[in-house]
């Protein structure tokens, strides 16, 4: 970001809906050389983000109206699997379309809106033209095509300044192009379901000197004690990560993907307390504090699909709500064991036809982990699910906004 | 008591390593000319079943993760080693050494959380390094590099309980000794070793004092 606060720390920001009136496609006049030929332009809560299949770039930007009635985009933008990031600063044209926003209005998506200025290297500041005429709407996306997040924004190995399976990297992913997170869940000697993906502690995700042994060996005041993710976090709770999600990010969908039967029962515990909460926030009379989100609870494993029995047994005798389910390797099993999602490996390739039967049956499949964009051409146009676990979230949105096709809702026909 | 056996240990680590320098000054003068002459005119087998012992004090490189929480580190410890080596006639000597490393302890205190009450921790991490390894002497020097299995060891005591878990990463390591007495019976070396377990993120480096003997030779000095 600008190391003074850039010409943001001046200005008004843009409300929430009036950020909806910059999304879109967009072809771009200036600057294919950062981002290609065009870009999927979302938004989340404060900010605008322009999402490309070039190197899986992603700029992220704030906007604020100006006191001389220009509308700035100020930020940053990052191709994630290289050491590559830069500034960012652009303005609305024309001029009549920012004084409209300064004046509170909520412009409809047209062809007239140009956002240009320029992006920069490092901390240099921006010189090069980078130019974005509005082109066309998204296809719908939102709680139709799950673009999940795996484990976070990035994997351990890229270079956006975030841990995996950390509550920064899920903010980030809000913000890069994500809409579900895919989470891995583990718990600690003292039953504490946390995040974490592997069973062993390592230098590759965590640093401390006292920072040893195994996860399931050790209690979680010993863990938040002595570890922290590799970028300096905390390790944090299903619980800490479920109400930063619900209360600090626009994320619709969690995978809990559940990598130790120990952990089920805990975790549906608190999925189920989570939608409960989310429920009476949405039944009550303020509609400022709706929240929809969706929380799976992901069977990876027999032994996990066995203590999964057990904690929606346990459940249902005392009376509280079975959070829903989704089953990762076999589509026959997901509807009779009451699950609603299928979670499938892509190295079984695109399924077709066990993606439509799924489908027909009510449920919805969400494939996991395909970062490569053949890849993620080939299952987006053969398969044509629910959604795609990726570590690309820039790239798969862009690509789903490009040769997707969007997922039916429950009850319409494709 | 525990705690005071690491912390007798440790004072024995520094007296050897502070030995180190002292003995190695001294005897470097005395032993000079019967290093430099070959083993058959010291009356030396050839070739032997050598055993060592070393002790010294280590470093352990790294912090802890939360500064906030810390009240005390100590990153000096201790290590102590058996090896035994088949000391060839040839250019390189096998060996296969066992070697313990009491490598820093501390103190954080832990405010109330998600864990529930908060309170005084202690940490202790050690280690055991099993390395086989091969050793070779040039003059006076004897390099030694082995690569083999850590079993790192991390413990706590928090509000009265003990934990501990275990880590077994491959680890490597380096070891640079200077022969300081060498007699018919007896070899000192003054030792630096370096030790990285690299899965499991703990690296360090010792300075202590060996003593070789032959337990079973081969052929006729």
């Amino acid at each position: 970001m600008f190391g003074d606060g850039g010409m943001l720390r001046l200005g008004t920001p843009l409300t929430r809906d009036q950020l909806y009136s910059f999304e879109g496609i967009f072809d771009l006049s200036q600057g294919s050389d950062l981002l290609g030929s065009d870009a999927s332009v979302r938004t989340s809560s404060g900010t605008v983000s322009i999402l490309t299949d070039k190197d899986s770039g992603y700029v992220v930007l704030g906007a604020a109206c100006l006191p001389d009635q220009r509308v700035v985009l100020e930020g940053y933008w990052q191709y994630p699997t290289r050491v590559k990031a830069g500034l960012v600063r652009l303005f609305v044209e024309p001029p009549e379309l920012a004084v409209s926003l300064c004046n509170g209005e909520v412009p409809a998506p047209s062809t007239e809106l140009r956002v240009s200025g320029s992006y920069g290297n490092g901390d240099q500041y921006p010189t090069m033209p980078l130019a974005l005429g509005w082109a066309r709407e998204l296809k719908p996306w939102r709680g139709r095509f799950f673009t999940t997040a795996h484990h976070g924004a990035c994997e351990a190995t890229d270079h956006c300044g975030v841990s995996q399976n950390s509550i920064e990297t899920l903010r980030l992913a809000d913000r890069i192009g994500s809409n579900a997170v895919e989470i891995d869940v583990r718990t600690t000697r003292d039953g504490i379901p946390i995040l974490f993906h592997d069973p062993g502690l390592s230098s590759v995700l965590v640093d401390g000197l006292f920072c040893n042994g195994k996860i399931a060996d050790l209690s979680l005041a010993e863990l938040r004690a002595n570890c922290t993710l590799r970028y300096g976090e905390a390790i944090p709770t299903v619980s800490e990560t479920l109400d930063a999600l619900i209360d600090e990010t626009e994320i619709e969908g969690v995978y809990l993907d559940m990598k130790v039967a120990e952990g089920v029962l805990p975790t549906a515990r608190l999925a189920s307390a989570a939608l409960a909460e989310m429920q009476a926030r949405n039944e009550n009379d303020d509609p400022n504090d709706d929240r929809r989100m969706g929380i799976l609870v992901a069977i990876t494993t027999d032994e996990v699909l066995a203590a999964w029995r057990t904690a929606k047994a346990t459940l249902e005798a005392e009376g509280v709500a079975v959070p829903p389910c989704l089953l990762e390797y076999d589509p026959e099993l997901v509807l009779s064991e009451g699950c609603v999602a299928w979670g499938p490996t892509w190295t079984a390739g695109p399924q077709a036809a066990n993606v439509a039967k799924v489908r027909e049956s009510g449920g919805i499949t969400v494939f996991w982990t395909i970062n490569q964009s053949d890849f993620i051409n080939s299952f987006l146009t053969q398969a044509k699910p629910n959604g795609i676990i990726s570590s690309r979230s820039a790239l798969l949105f862009h690509r789903y906004q490009k040769i997707g096709t969007p997922p039916p809702l429950p009850g319409e026909t494709e | 008591m525990m705690r005071r056996s690491r912390l007798a240990l440790r004072a024995f680590g520094m007296l050897s390593g502070a030995a180190v320098l002292s003995i190695s000054s001294a005897a470097v003068a005395q032993e000079a000319a019967a290093a430099e002459a070959p083993a058959e005119a010291s009356g030396r087998a050839p070739s032997a079943l050598e055993l060592s012992l070393s002790l010294g004090p280590s470093v352990v490189f790294g912090e802890p993760a939360n500064p906030a929480y810390t009240q005390s580190f100590d990153r000096v410890g201790v290590l102590a080693s058996l090896a035994v080596a088949y000391r060839s006639p040839y250019f390189l000597a096998p060996s296969l050494e066992v070697s313990y490393a009491a490598l820093a302890e501390g103190e954080s205190l832990l405010p109330d959380g998600p864990w529930g009450a908060g309170g005084l921790m202690e940490q202790q991490l050690a280690t055991w390094v099993i390395s086989p390894g091969v050793s070779t002497e040039l003059w006076r020097f004897r390099v030694r590099l082995g690569i083999g299995l850590a079993v790192v060891s991390q413990s706590y005591t928090f509000l009265g309980a003990e934990n501990s878990s275990t880590q077994l990463p491959v680890s490597s390591q380096l070891v640079l000794g200077f022969k300081a007495l060498d007699n018919d019976l007896l070899r000192l070396d003054a030792e630096a070793r370096v030790v990285t377990a690299q899965g499991a993120a703990v690296n360090f480096a010792s300075l202590g004092l060996s003593a070789r003997f032959d337990v079973i030779s081969f052929g006729q000095p």
